[in-house]
Formats: C-alpha cells, sequence, structure tokens
C-alpha cells in the first residue's frame, strides 16, 4: 500500500526538486556574477599588455616564478607563472591576475586606488578612465586613448550630449556602461590614458564611432567609413 | 525503491513534506521579493525616461513658441530676451532627448537639430546684444528653423499619446528576458523617432557667423604644406623624430583617413621588446609629425620645471620648429606637458597655433607630441595693424581687474575665424584672468579665468 503512494508522488517530489534547484541556481548565479565583477577590476590574462603585466612579471621574477623577459606582455610564460604562483598561494590556478591574485601579488587593488583617486584628480578624468576601463581594459595603451578620445569627439559633436557624462551615460552608447562593467575602479592605465586624450592627443584620428567587428551584431555601424583600426577597435566617423 | 519501501512509514513521509512545503514557500517568497524589487527598479526607470520625454516635449513648444515670436520682434533688447531664452530651452532639449533609451542612430539629426538652434540663438543673442538688429536673411533661418520645430513637436506629440495608450514603453527597452515584447516595442520607439529622422534628413545646413559646431570639425587643414609622402618616407621621418636607437623597427600599424590622414607607425627598439613601443602619427601630406606617445613607465621625479621646458624647447629647435612660446605646465605621472603657441616677430601671440610636448621627468626624454591644432592653423599670416591703441582699449576693461601686462594676441574665435586682440593679464579676487579686447572694435571678446589645478602652471 505504501509502496503505491510512494509512486504516486514521484512527480512532485521530482518537481519540487528541480524547482528548489533553479531557485537556488539562480540566486548562486546571481551571487557569483557579483563576485566575478569585484574581480573585474584588476584583470589580467593572456594577451593583457601594459604597465600592470609589467609589475606582475617584475614580482614574479623576483621571487623566482618567472623567468622570461620583463616585456608587458602576458604571454604563456606570464600565464605559466602566475599559475605556479596561486598554487602556492592556495590560490585558484587559473592563470588570470584578478584581485585576490593581486592582493597576494601586494598590488594595489583597484579599491585602494580608487580612494586615493577620487581625492586626488578632477571628476571628469575619473569618469572618463572608468569608461575606458570598462570598455578597452584589454586594449593597448594607444586604444585606450584613442576611445577616450572618442568619447571626448563626442562631447564636441553637435549630434550628442555636449558634456563627458551625458556622453558616457547616453543610454545604450556604450556596452560597460549598459551592463554596469563600468562602476569598477579604474586601473592606472585607464587614467593616464584618459588624462592624455584630455591634453589633446587623439590617435583616432577626430573618430566618434568604434566598435569590435567580432561582437558588434549593430548592422548599421558596419555601414560608417572606417577611419582607423586599433587593437581589437575600428574607428570610424 | 527497497530501501524507502523499508523505511518510509507515515510519520517519516509527513516529515518529508513539510520539509519540502517549507522550501518551496521559501524559494516562493524569494522569487516574490526578487520580482517586487526588479518591478521598483522599473518603475524607477520608466519614470526617469518619462520625465526626460516629457521635458523635451515641454522644451520643444518653448523653441517653438519663442522662435515664433522672434519672428515678429523688432527691437534688439526683446530679441536678445527671446535668444537667450530659444538657447536655454534648446540645449536642455538636447541633453533630455540625450536620455532616452533610443539607439543614437534614431536620433543624431533630431540631437543635431537641436544644437544647431542652440548655437544659433546663441550667436543671434550676441547680435543683438551689440544693439544689432537680427537680418533678413537671420529671419529666414530663424522661420525654418521654427517650421522644423513644429514638425519635431507633432511627432512628439504623435508618440506621447501612442505612450498613454500604452503602444510605446520605454521601461520594456531595458528589460532583459521577453525577448519578442522588448524587440516589439524597441522597434515602436525606434520607428517613430526614425519616421521624425526622415523628416529632418532635408533640412539645410545652416550658415551662419555663429559658433557652428560643424565648422570646426570640418576646417581644411591650413598647415600641411608639400607632396604626398610614401610609407618608407613616413617611416624615416618617424625615425628622425623618435631617434635611431629607439626606432629599430619600424611598422605601420593603423594608418588613418581621419581629418588628417595619416600613415599610423610603431617603432620598437632593434630587440624587437614590444613594450617599449612608441606609436606616431606621420601625415602623408607634407609628411609631418601629426603625434607621438610613447606609454612608458616613469618611475620617478628629477627634473625641475626650467629643465623640462629646456629639453621641450631644444627638442622643438631640433626639429625645425620656427618661434613659439610656453603658455602652459601640466604635470602628472611625473611628466610635464608644456604647452607652446606661435609668436610672429613682432611679439604678436597666435594662439591657434598651439602644439604640446609631453617631457618625462626622469631623464627628460620627449615622451609626448601633439600638433594637431598647429597643423590645422598655422599658415603664413599678415598680422594686421590694430585700429585702437593700448590705451584706448584699456578703458573698455574692467575697473576692478589690476591689470598686469598687456600684450597683442590673434585669438580663435567661433566659426572658425581668427581676431586680433589685446590680451590683458590681470588679477581680481587673487584669481588670474586674461580679458580679450578686439583690436578693431573695441569688443571684449572673451574672458578667461585661470584654473589653478594641482599640476598646472601658466608661464606668461
Amino acid at each position: 500500500m505504501f509502496s503505491k503512494r510512494y509512486k504516486r508522488l514521484i512527480p512532485f517530489i521530482v518537481i519540487v526538486f528541480i524547482y528548489a534547484g533553479f531557485g537556488g541556481w539562480i540566486y548562486s548565479s546571481h551571487m557569483a556574477s557579483q563576485i566575478s565583477d569585484e574581480a573585474g577590476s584588476i584583470l589580467l590574462k593572456w594577451g593583457s599588455r601594459g604597465a600592470e603585466v609589467k609589475t606582475v612579471q617584475t614580482k614574479l621574477k623576483r621571487w623566482g616564478y618567472y623567468k622570461g623577459s620583463v616585456d608587458g606582455i602576458y604571454g604563456w610564460r606570464t600565464a605559466n607563472s602566475v599559475k605556479a604562483f596561486q598554487r602556492k598561494n592556495g590560490l585558484k590556478a587559473d592563470g588570470i591576475v584578478g584581485n585576490a591574485t593581486a592582493k597576494a601579488l601586494g598590488m594595489p587593488t583597484g579599491t585602494a586606488t580608487a580612494a586615493r583617486k577620487s581625492t586626488s584628480r578632477s571628476n571628469e578624468v575619473y569618469t572618463l578612465a572608468q569608461c575606458i576601463h570598462g570598455e578597452a581594459r584589454g586594449e593597448s595603451y594607444i586604444g585606450q586613448v584613442a576611445v577616450a578620445a572618442v568619447i571626448l569627439n563626442r562631447v564636441d559633436d553637435s549630434r550628442f550630449p555636449n558634456t563627458i557624462a551625458g556622453v558616457i551615460f547616453q543610454p545604450g552608447a556604450f556596452t560597460a556602461v549598459s551592463d554596469g562593467q563600468m562602476f569598477q575602479p579604474p586601473g592606472e592605465s585607464a587614467m593616464k590614458a584618459a588624462r592624455d586624450a584630455l591634453n589633446g592627443w587623439d590617435p583616432s584620428g577626430g573618430a566618434i564611432y568604434y566598435y569590435n567587428p567580432a561582437k558588434t551584431t549593430n548592422k548599421w555601424i558596419w555601414s560608417r567609413p572606417i577611419i582607423k583600426v586599433i587593437g581589437k577597435h575600428y574607428f570610424c566617423k | 525503491m527497497k530501501l524507502f519501501k523499508m523505511q518510509l512509514d507515515r510519520k517519516q513521509y509527513h516529515r518529508i513534506m513539510v520539509v519540502f512545503a517549507a522550501a518551496l514557500i521559501l524559494t516562493g517568497f524569494f522569487a516574490y521579493n526578487t520580482y517586487t524589487e526588479k518591478k521598483q527598479y522599473q518603475t524607477f526607470l520608466q519614470n526617469n525616461y518619462q520625465r526626460s520625454f516629457r521635458e523635451l516635449v515641454t522644451n520643444v513648444e518653448n523653441i517653438k513658441l519663442l522662435l515664433e515670436k522672434a519672428e515678429i520682434s523688432a527691437s534688439p533688447i526683446q530679441s536678445n530676451a527671446l535668444m537667450s531664452q530659444t538657447w536655454m530651452q534648446s540645449y536642455s532639449a538636447a541633453e533630455n532627448l540625450g536620455q532616452l533609451p533610443i539607439t543614437h542612430v534614431a536620433l543624431s539629426k533630431t540631437e543635431k537639430y537641436l544644437n544647431q538652434v542652440s548655437d544659433y540663438s546663441y550667436s543671434l543673442s550676441r547680435k543683438n546684444a551689440e544693439s544689432k538688429n537680427v537680418s533678413e536673411k537671420d529671419m529666414e533661418q530663424i522661420s525654418k528653423l521654427r517650421g522644423y520645430a513644429g514638425d519635431l513637436l507633432g511627432q512628439l506629440h504623435e508618440m506621447e499619446s501612442d505612450m498613454t495608450e500604452g503602444k510605446i514603453k520605454f521601461g520594456e527597452i531595458r528589460k532583459q528576458g521577453r525577448l519578442a515584447l522588448r524587440r516589439a516595442s524597441k522597434d515602436a520607439v525606434e520607428v517613430s523617432f526614425g519616421k521624425m529622422e526622415d523628416k529632418f534628413s532635408d533640412y539645410p545646413t545652416l550658415i551662419y557667423d555663429g559658433p557652428f559646431s560643424d565648422n570646426v570639425v570640418e576646417g581644411k587643414p591650413k598647415g600641411l604644406e608639400g607632396k604626398d609622402i610614401n610609407l618608407e618616407e613616413a617611416k624615416e621621418k618617424a625615425k628622425k623624430f623618435i631617434g635611431a636607437d629607439k626606432a629599430g623597427r619600424i611598422v605601420e600599424t593603423s594608418s588613418g583617413k581621419g581629418k588628417i590622414h595619416t600613415f599610423g607607425l610603431e617603432a620598437t627598439p632593434k630587440d624587437n621588446d614590444k613594450s617599449k613601443a612608441i606609436n606616431i602619427d606621420i601625415t602623408k601630406k607634407g609628411g609631418y609629425v601629426l603625434w607621438m606617445l610613447n606609454p612608458r613607465d616613469i618611475p620617478e621625479k628629477k627634473l625641475t620645471d626650467q629643465q623640462a621646458s629646456d629639453k621641450a624647447q631644444k627638442f622643438l629647435k631640433e626639429h625645425g620648429f620656427g618661434e613659439l612660446t610656453e603658455t602652459y605646465f601640466l604635470k602628472n605621472d611625473n611628466t610635464t606637458t608644456i604647452t607652446f603657441i606661435g609668436v610672429s616677430k613682432e611679439g604678436v601671440l597666435i594662439y591657434p597655433d598651439l602644439l604640446k610636448v609631453k617631457v618625462a621627468l626622469d631623464n627628460g626624454e620627449i615622451v609626448g607630441f601633439d600638433a594637431y591644432p598647429f597643423l590645422m592653423s598655422h599658415h603664413q599670416r599678415q598680422i594686421p595693424k590694430p585700429k585702437l591703441s593700448e590705451e584706448e582699449a584699456k578703458k573698455k576693461v574692467s575697473q576692478r581687474l589690476k591689470i598686469e601686462r598687456v600684450k597683442l594676441a590673434i585669438i580663435p574665435m567661433p566659426g572658425n575665424k581668427e581676431q586680433l586682440c589685446y590680451e590683458f593679464k590681470g588679477k581680481y579676487n587673487n584669481f588670474d584672468y586674461f580679458v580679450y579686447i578686439n583690436a578693431d572694435t573695441g569688443n571684449e571678446e572673451n574672458i578667461l579665468r585661470i584654473i589653478k589645478d594641482e599640476g598646472g602652471t601658466l608661464t606668461q
């Protein structure tokens, strides 16, 4: 008699399990996305370039993890040595320098940089740097200055809002703003790029749009005349 | 199966059911919470969009009304007041339009129209302020602009009624998930605005003497002389500029077809150490250096301002730049960026001929160079004689300003023009000011207040 009742209950129990599991999954993925956002404030991986990579290489070399040259390019050697370092220090050995690894390396993590910067630099540089960091932190330095220059060119252009904040927060204008990636403390390189762009350097050649051809789905943007290609970004009029 | 059959009696069965029920209630509660929270944000967002949209409608209504009034106003004073208000309204309209969650493509012409009304009304209000009446030609422009304001308003009202009927929901656009719905409403908004754009596609380019932003953008570079060069010649120029030791290998990376066509080059030392890469753009016409950036790390500060300035001056002299004078120092990241402007033989400052040199403060290396403004405006100038004497011009300056020195200067004016002015540098309330008095008419053309940044110093 009991086994009969039990059999009737199987679908019901399965549904409850699925339901509870689903809820849990949503919750955990929500938490995970928050965590990965945090880690994003310093994120160096295969293919990254710049001063921050150099810092990592210098430190790893000093401690004997890294044997290559300090060239500021995150190649397989760097990735391997980062993995070795992570293993030694009980971190997840993924070869990516996120916040935890950066902290273990004794690098200034995002939050510390932010507190220091926002008090000593004008608001504009910081906002601009945040946007650059969100949009182009994987690009070369020139690529970052160019992205900043596009924002400033838009401010001057009559078809766009007239302030830096207006351009950056224009709905849908920048992916990094739409998905909230922008709200991370910018790295040193982004701050420097923002200053150079505000100082007048414009590697984009006066562009007011740019896109990553591998990522964009917008057909209209393909029709724009391309002025320049810097790294992964196409800059256009 | 057997296991369960053995272990589950009625009591245990109940216990399990209670646990499941509790789990169900908990997840339900959690889902409900998330849902209401999401709803709240959505409403908040929706309200923000609504506010921007409604403000935009009010702004455009006001613009239309003001332009209508301007058409029948005959006195400069009245017209001045109307134009200032139009300026304010169109500026705010453009800002509100920029807040709407609609792709830029659908909006760019409307935004441009609003910015043009803004610029145009500003230039007219200045004209009126000189007690000049608005010309016949200006009147034609005003009535054209008023016509478009009417069209725009019609479209906006149509959208407004669509919105009240619930056909368009701004909030839906932002909503993730329900894709079909999202696409539908997005289309609705874009079609509505797109329709508007079509109407605007045939409106004429305005010609007036005001600060028409496109004018500046579309100006032809005046500083480029000489023949077009090829890639090899460009590489040679780059090598000369950067120095042979730092430019062992030069590759073309990002040549540009911007306002000035360039060869975009990347130079690395002989050992091909990418971290020491320097980027440089050489103009196709004439082979000038447009800009150069060396983003290397500069760990320390050793040089004084004077030493940095000497390095920059020496560098410019070596590369054949004529008479230039420093105007501004900006220090950050252990570098000093020095702004130079042109000077004529007579000592007249030429502000449009501006270029920047960035000096590394550890060893005095030139790590940045930007000649874009210089190449855009530099040409052989006939410096006119001022019609006003210095004494006459001085009378036009406010009594409050304690004048420290006077110089003649050519300054850039709206509409890509240049004007000879007397430059008065003075102090008021402990702030440094520059006042520019038109050397021909005595008008006060511009007032600049020097903002003392922690890293910035004025050198004159």
